[in-house]
């Protein structure tokens, strides 16, 4: 995308002079009415005195390196003037670019001063200003190429998906053969492929409720160790919990337990309320309402 | 993967290169790739995936996948057209915004003259430089400080970024032509 390497093109200057009927209008009519900011965006345009001193040059078609002062000063004094008719604050740097084209003007006059070392021809009065005009025009160029080149944000936009963590991808260290092998061993292992069967639950909460409530219709009281199943393992114990704490929730049962560590006993909650001596812990994160 | 006729690219190796290309950040070369998806990929293989990716983007209106040279080496990365910058700017108007002729001539300067004063640049464009210009410029990532001039007032003098290379997808400053050809020879000798 950016690498072509296009000719610089111009710098863009546009012939900003307003032209009435195909000719050019540099001399503003006296009773015309301009709001006093109208200009400025054609003064906008010209980046300062050297911009505008470049525009003057090439718009009449001057020699850069044997630039006619007297003519070129007019010019720019007469932009200077109409600028300020219109109004427009001047920036010091116009002013001065005035005083010194006024003062090349003057010396292009007078025979030229000598030179310490009269080896080279004397020195031009317009010298250093051509220098600064060329390098202005240097510049102006050096931008429009900046200008054509693609540019992020403008002409592309980055896409990305963040990686996890912003490190550079490793080299990988192992070799094909030994991933192979190391892979080969574990399938041989059969670590790899297991079977696994899903199987419908064997043991359900409601249900584990249900026992628990018949349980304390035939006796009003039942130990804890006398739910539980040992067949059941892990899966029982946790499912009856689950089903234990689900019954005192509703408020179906309550519990007791007389001693620390001591056996867990199992009461139906009928009508009234039993006097509570000791209580398990986890009866004070249940929520009173009824 | 290397008794792979080159031609066919295999699914999961165009698939990778294209999850590297967009995780990366930054343009790959070949040789990066290479390093990335395993030494045993075979150059031609790496490119016959690229291609694959290319032209998978082709008919995509906002995304493409974009090949130039860097330091003497095609890089690739994917990146969204222009295309989607009125979409972006219709929810940031302040997003990048366009370049004054100012910002870029002095941004020019400071890129072709580096390290250069504030004074310098003055002189170069014979207006005093809007520290506007340089804010954006700095905000932007383009510019910063090479420390201060040795000389009285002690100046600060300013150069590009890695940033500003990047974004104008310049491979090094010594890539950037020569500031005497913008000289402008043949509209003197006319």
């Amino acid at each position: 995308m950016p690498s072509e390497s296009r000719d610089h093109a111009e710098p863009r200057w546009i012939d900003a002079t307003p032209r009435v009927s195909g000719e050019p209008m540099e001399q503003l009519p006296l009773d015309l009415y301009i709001p006093a900011d109208a200009l400025a965006i054609w003064l906008e345009q010209f980046e300062g005195p050297l911009d505008l001193l470049l525009y003057l040059i090439r718009k009449h078609n001057l020699d850069i390196l044997e630039i006619p002062v007297a003519r070129v000063t007019e010019q720019y004094l007469d932009y200077l003037a109409l600028m300020k008719s219109m109004a427009i604050e001047l920036a010091a740097e116009y002013l001065l670019m005035a005083a010194w084209l006024a003062e090349i003007k003057s010396r292009m006059l007078l025979p030229p001063e000598p030179r310490q070392d009269d080896e080279e021809e004397p020195l031009d009065p317009r010298a250093e200003l051509v220098e600064r005009l060329l390098e202005y025009e240097r510049t102006t160029r050096a931008a429009a190429h900046l200008d054509e080149r693609s540019r992020r944000e403008r002409d592309w936009f980055d896409l990305s998906i963040e990686p996890p963590e912003r490190l550079p991808a490793p080299p990988v260290p192992a070799d094909l053969a030994g991933l192979i092998a190391a892979m080969q061993g574990l399938l041989r292992e059969g670590s790899v492929r297991r079977a696994h069967h899903v199987r419908a639950e064997p043991l359900s909460i409601r249900q584990r409720m249900t026992e628990i409530l018949d349980a304390l219709i035939e006796r009003p009281r039942c130990d804890l160790a006398e739910i539980f199943r040992a067949e059941e393992g892990r899966m029982g114990v946790a499912v009856t919990t689950v089903a234990i704490l689900e019954l005192s929730r509703t408020r179906a049962i309550d519990w007791t337990q007389e001693e620390p560590f001591g056996p867990v006993t199992l009461f139906r909650v009928t009508g009234e309320q039993e006097d509570e001596t000791d209580t398990m812990e986890t009866r004070d994160d249940r929520p009173s309402d009824e | 993967m290397t008794d792979h006729p080159t031609s066919e690219p295999p699914a999961g190796l165009i698939e990778l290169i294209e999850a590297l290309l967009l995780a990366a950040n930054e343009p790959l070369s070949l040789q990066a790739l290479g390093i990335m998806v395993g030494q045993e990929t075979s150059a031609e293989l790496i490119e016959a995936a690229l291609d694959r990716i290319g032209a998978r983007w082709e008919a995509h209106r906002f995304v493409e996948l974009n090949a130039r040279q860097l330091e003497g080496r095609t890089v690739w990365q994917l990146v969204a057209r222009a295309a989607v910058a009125p979409y972006l700017k219709a929810a940031d108007p302040g997003r990048a915004p366009r370049l004054s002729r100012a910002a870029l001539e002095t941004l020019a300067l400071i890129a072709w003259r580096q390290p250069i004063t504030r004074g310098e640049i003055e002189a170069a464009r014979g207006v005093a430089v809007n520290p506007q210009i340089l804010k954006l410029l700095t905000e932007r990532g383009w510019i910063r400080s090479l420390g201060v001039k040795d000389s009285p007032g002690r100046p600060e003098m300013l150069g590009t970024t890695r940033q500003f290379l990047g974004d104008f997808g310049i491979d090094s400053l010594d890539e950037l032509p020569d500031f005497d050809r913008f000289a402008g020879q043949d509209d003197i000798d006319v």
